[in-house]
């Protein structure tokens, strides 16, 4: 059996908030895993949408194309999308391609929440 | 001298390049189309052709830059964008000024030190980011330019180790204080990092050098 690199787990779903707990390494082969996830979430009329990225130890380019692509399908909504609890290599990469800018990234989930309950 | 190698991955990958010298200055690019096989070469290539066609109209890097966001912007609904850097150096005074779409800093070896060149950033293009300020750096002659994309330093040898940074300052360090035409050093930083794969690589590896040198240009006159 191949090893899972990747989980996701969608931890909350009421009214437009919904947190989605990944766990492992975010690449171009697991990313269809979070994508799939996120748009049920979605279709499920989630607008505020957060990723808990605590247990994340690897993103590459793809996994930071779909934050963008969820960015800008949360704002065409009226919610946005926020990350949550990047590890510090994680964090290099949002700056690294000043994509920090662009992406809502928190240090706790809670924060996020919080900060998405405000909006 | 301007020197390219482009070291493809058994996929389709999403790197590119492209420079022309128009006699008082070189326009230099290095692109890494975001995502994975055709979508990130196609994201590329519309990258590539809306900035040479700015350039080609006169326009700055700062336009060049903003070409390009619109071109990804109009021709793909879903998020494609590609990371970059646009230079262009004066070849009289020196003056180089580039812009740095969320790509890896270029690298810059004045005398024996090498360093990172950190300014002019900018969100990748694709992604509508007005907000830049081109940044701007002397050269003095012999000095030498290295623009390269993360297949480079993210080359993983298989046990995860990755080619990394420092690495390839130390390899650039040390190449460049041998006299070695631009196009051999980068030929030997290739197979660096080819050795240090072993495998097969995943990801396009892709380098541009630039020597700003009269005799650098001298020699390559046969």
């Amino acid at each position: 059996m191949v090893e899972q690199i990747l989980t996701v787990t969608a931890e909350h779903l009421t009214g437009p908030l919904a947190v989605l707990r990944a766990t492992g390494e975010i690449d171009r082969d697991s990313i269809q895993l979070l994508g799939d996830a996120a748009h049920e979430a979605l279709e499920q009329g989630a607008h505020q949408l957060i990723i808990d990225l605590a247990a994340v130890t690897f993103c590459d380019s793809s996994g930071l194309r779909l934050f963008v692509q969820l960015h800008r399908q949360t704002a065409t909504r009226g919610g946005s999308l926020r990350l949550a609890a990047l590890q510090p290599s994680l964090w290099t990469v949002l700056r690294a391609t000043n994509l920090d800018r662009l992406l809502a990234a928190y240090p706790t989930v809670d924060e996020a929440v919080r900060a998405a309950c405000a909006q | 001298m301007v020197s390219a190698i482009l070291q493809p991955c058994y996929e389709v990958g999403g790197d590119g390049f492209d420079y022309t010298l128009d006699g008082a200055a070189a326009h230099l690019l290095i692109l890494d189309g975001v995502g994975k096989g055709l979508s990130a070469g196609l994201a590329c290539a519309v990258a590539l052709a809306a900035v040479r066609a700015a350039r080609r109209d006169g326009r700055g890097l700062y336009d060049q830059a903003r070409a390009a966001d619109a071109a990804l912007l109009e021709q793909f609904t879903d998020a494609r964008f590609a990371t970059a850097v646009l230079g262009e150096l004066d070849l009289e005074t020196g003056r180089l000024r580039y812009i740095n779409a969320g790509h890896p800093a270029p690298l810059l070896r004045a005398g024996r030190m090498v360093r990172e060149l950190s300014g002019g950033r900018r969100m990748p293009l694709g992604l509508d980011d007005p907000e830049v300020e081109l940044a701007e750096e002397i050269l003095e002659p012999d000095d030498r330019l290295l623009f390269y994309t993360d297949g480079v330093t993210e080359a993983n040898a298989g046990d995860g180790e990755r080619f990394g940074l420092d690495r390839l300052v130390d390899l650039v360090e040390r190449h460049s204080c041998s006299g070695l035409p631009a196009p051999e050093i980068l030929r030997r930083l290739t197979h660096a990092v080819m050795e240090h794969q072993g495998g097969t690589p995943d990801d396009d590896a892709t380098m541009v050098l630039v020597q700003w040198s009269g005799t650098a240009a001298a020699k390559t006159v046969p």
